[in-house]
């Protein structure tokens, strides 16, 4: 009987996972091409930049706050990355591309933390301002990468069957968990989230956890944009529009508590799943891309509802 | 009684930090610029952001509320799309209902999903978003849309006087929306709910009731936007406003003072956001500043008024205290 409890238990914290897949098997039965080795694999390739980029968005939510400029710091990590990789090879370019996102999280940062901004009105302020960066940097130009170099491996390559840039979200994906469950900062960001001002109290400096979410969201960011532009060998300055709110939808679908204070980098993965394997369904069994989107709000809506009656049950059995 | 007269223009300008930000650009932008103080200009002002301003109305009553709405944006552009499509089928009259009443049936979806379903509103109207959007690519089929009837378009492009209809309708809007907020049990309720949903629950106040009122009436405003757009530009294509229109909306009622907290605000203070932002992007128009260096001030000056802000109210508490 109490293996058979801590089976439901097991069950309904894994609802997520059941969700991925349910919706990979109804993508296999209504396209026989869906479920392939190859697709599966390009899945994986795809989801690598959100993969990373959720990441450090779980822990900026997790602390309470949104980060909006992701999408476009994308856009300017990849016209900076490609631009410097043509000029001063692959790796001072990639240094330099993860010194730009640190810099846009410690201004974001700096604003809500030390500031006490609202956070999604200052991100959206970054998110102008970084637009506009990256069509100064690019001219408006699309930027093609012109030197061969170990650089496209990144994305384009595999080691045996699994492709780099998944190993290198797996590691990344490791990293974020492992910091945020096993380190003394992973445990302020979730007590800061959860109530700042007892934090304050209790000696935690909260401005700074604040500021290094930040930090660490950019710099994820411009990891995603790494990855994203070793694969596609060319850069645009509209790259990453619209990025934040699939990176949002897929740390909602993880379960992370928008009002900051739990959430699970695992579980944010799975949600990154979910979009990436909407998106190439979608356009595997024939239906125009925009689908999806119908789709998305759909399982958002059922997943948080969910998610909301079985923490009201808990309360309820409490 | 001099002092008195100076102490309360002071105490006035500091609980209603947007006049001195926007008495201050507005000085800036006319001492600066030469082309800026004149009738045609400020008119154009005016006209240019009559849409916009439209839905900051709707999006002020969610955020006095204590939420917000982050479909608005893609719910205009559904809208548009309807409006314009269902001429030739359904005539101009019916066409232009049937997206209102789309509008208000997306703002009681999140209504209901806010109220009834608890779902967090930042997520609800999310969904909504991608939901939206999603609809007005499929009804558009990814193709701009042109309205076909004269009337609607000639009053989506008349003027009286140099302002045009749509200011007009903005400005009894926006009176009607003072009126709603301040005289009427349902505004006050609204104050009541976004200050301290707990304390008004248990002064007896139907705290979901009044949510689902206000995400309806964001929802209508989202529909007319819509209706308006298509009737102002002549074309209605699925990706307009994407992505950072809505925020735009949030972000002037947001400059113009409305704490996102609820509980907070009222629509001048939204006119006065949806102006300074309509000013600045007018202003880095006349200065024949590139686009993107006017994205770029755009980003910085909404992120120094919300600093300018925090410190005048900062400083409000500080006398309190």
């Amino acid at each position: 009987m109490r293996a058979i409890n801590k089976m439901g238990v097991f069950l309904k914290n894994q609802v997520i996972v059941l969700a991925m897949c349910m919706i990979f098997i109804l993508f296999s039965l209504l396209s026989s091409s869906f479920c392939q080795f190859n697709n599966a694999m390009l899945i994986l390739r795809q989801v690598a930049t959100f993969g990373v980029m959720g990441c450090g968005m779980t822990l900026v939510i997790i602390g309470g706050n949104f980060d909006l400029s992701v999408g476009s710091l994308v856009s300017l990590c990849c016209v900076v990355c490609v631009g410097l990789v043509n000029v001063l090879g692959p790796l001072p370019a990639m240094l330099i591309v993860l010194a730009v996102g640190a810099v846009s999280g410690l201004v974001s940062g700096f604003l809500v933390g030390y500031l006490k901004l609202n956070s999604m009105i200052v991100t959206l302020g970054m998110m102008s301002v970084l637009q506009a960066l990256t069509l100064i940097v690019s001219n408006g130009k699309y930027i093609p990468l012109r030197r061969v170099s170990w650089f496209t491996a990144l994305g384009q390559g595999s080691i045996g069957v699994l492709p780099i840039s998944t190993i290198i979200m797996v590691v990344v994906i490791v990293v974020f968990a492992t910091a945020l469950k096993r380190t003394v900062f992973g445990h302020h960001v979730l007590a800061v989230g959860s109530n700042a001002e007892t934090c304050r109290y209790s000696g935690i400096n909260d401005k700074r956890v604040i500021l290094e979410t930040f930090v660490l969201s950019g710099i994820s960011a411009a990891i995603g944009a790494i990855l994203l532009a070793s694969r596609d060998g060319a850069a645009q300055n509209n790259m990453g529009m619209g990025f934040e709110f699939d990176v949002i939808t897929g740390v909602i679908l993880g379960g992370t508590n928008l009002m900051g204070g739990s959430g699970n980098v695992y579980k944010t993965f799975v949600g990154m799943l979910i979009v990436a394997i909407l998106k190439n369904g979608f356009v595997v069994i024939g239906l125009p891309y925009y689908s999806q989107w119908i789709a998305q709000c759909f399982i958002m809506i059922v997943a948080v509802w969910c998610a909301n009656r079985a923490i009201q049950r808990k309360g309820e059995i409490e | 009684m001099n002092r008195t007269y100076i102490n309360k223009i002071r105490s006035f300008m500091a609980t209603n930090t947007v006049v001195p930000i926007l008495i201050i650009c507005f000085l800036g932008a006319s001492i600066f610029v030469d082309t800026f103080f004149s009738m045609s200009n400020v008119l154009n002002l005016l006209n240019q952001n009559a849409m916009k301003g439209i839905m900051a109305i709707g999006m002020t009553f969610v955020i006095i509320n204590g939420y917000f709405d982050m479909s608005i944006v893609t719910l205009m552009s559904l809208t548009a799309a309807l409006s314009s499509g269902l001429q030739p089928s359904l005539g101009t009259g019916l066409a232009i209902v049937v997206a209102l009443l789309v509008g208000t049936a997306v703002g009681a979806i999140n209504g209901f999903l806010v109220t009834k379903a608890r779902i967090n509103a930042f997520v609800a109207t999310l969904a909504m978003m991608l939901g939206c959007r999603g609809a007005s690519y499929i009804y558009s089929g990814e193709k701009t849309i042109i309205p076909k009837s004269e009337g609607f378009l000639a009053f989506g492009s008349g003027t009286v006087l140099g302002v045009s209809y749509i200011s007009i309708l903005f400005i009894l809007l926006l009176f009607v929306a003072h009126f709603v907020l301040r005289y009427t049990k349902h505004g006050r309720n609204t104050y009541a709910v976004g200050g301290n949903a707990r304390s008004a629950f248990n002064a007896g106040i139907d705290c979901d009731k009044t949510t689902f009122i206000n995400f309806v009436i964001c929802g209508f405003t989202g529909g007319l936007g819509g209706v308006l757009y298509a009737a102002f530009l002549g074309a209605a294509s699925p990706s307009v406003g994407w992505p950072d229109l809505h925020m735009m909306v949030i972000a002037a009622v947001v400059v113009g003072g409305c704490s996102l907290l609820g509980g907070i605000g009222n629509v001048w203070y939204s006119l006065g956001g949806v102006i300074i932002l309509g000013m600045i992007s007018n202003v880095l128009n006349l200065l024949n500043v590139q686009a993107y260096i006017s994205t770029l001030c755009t980003g910085l000056i909404i992120i120094v008024v919300l600093y300018v802000d925090r410190v005048m109210h900062m400083n409000r508490k500080r006398k309190k205290t």
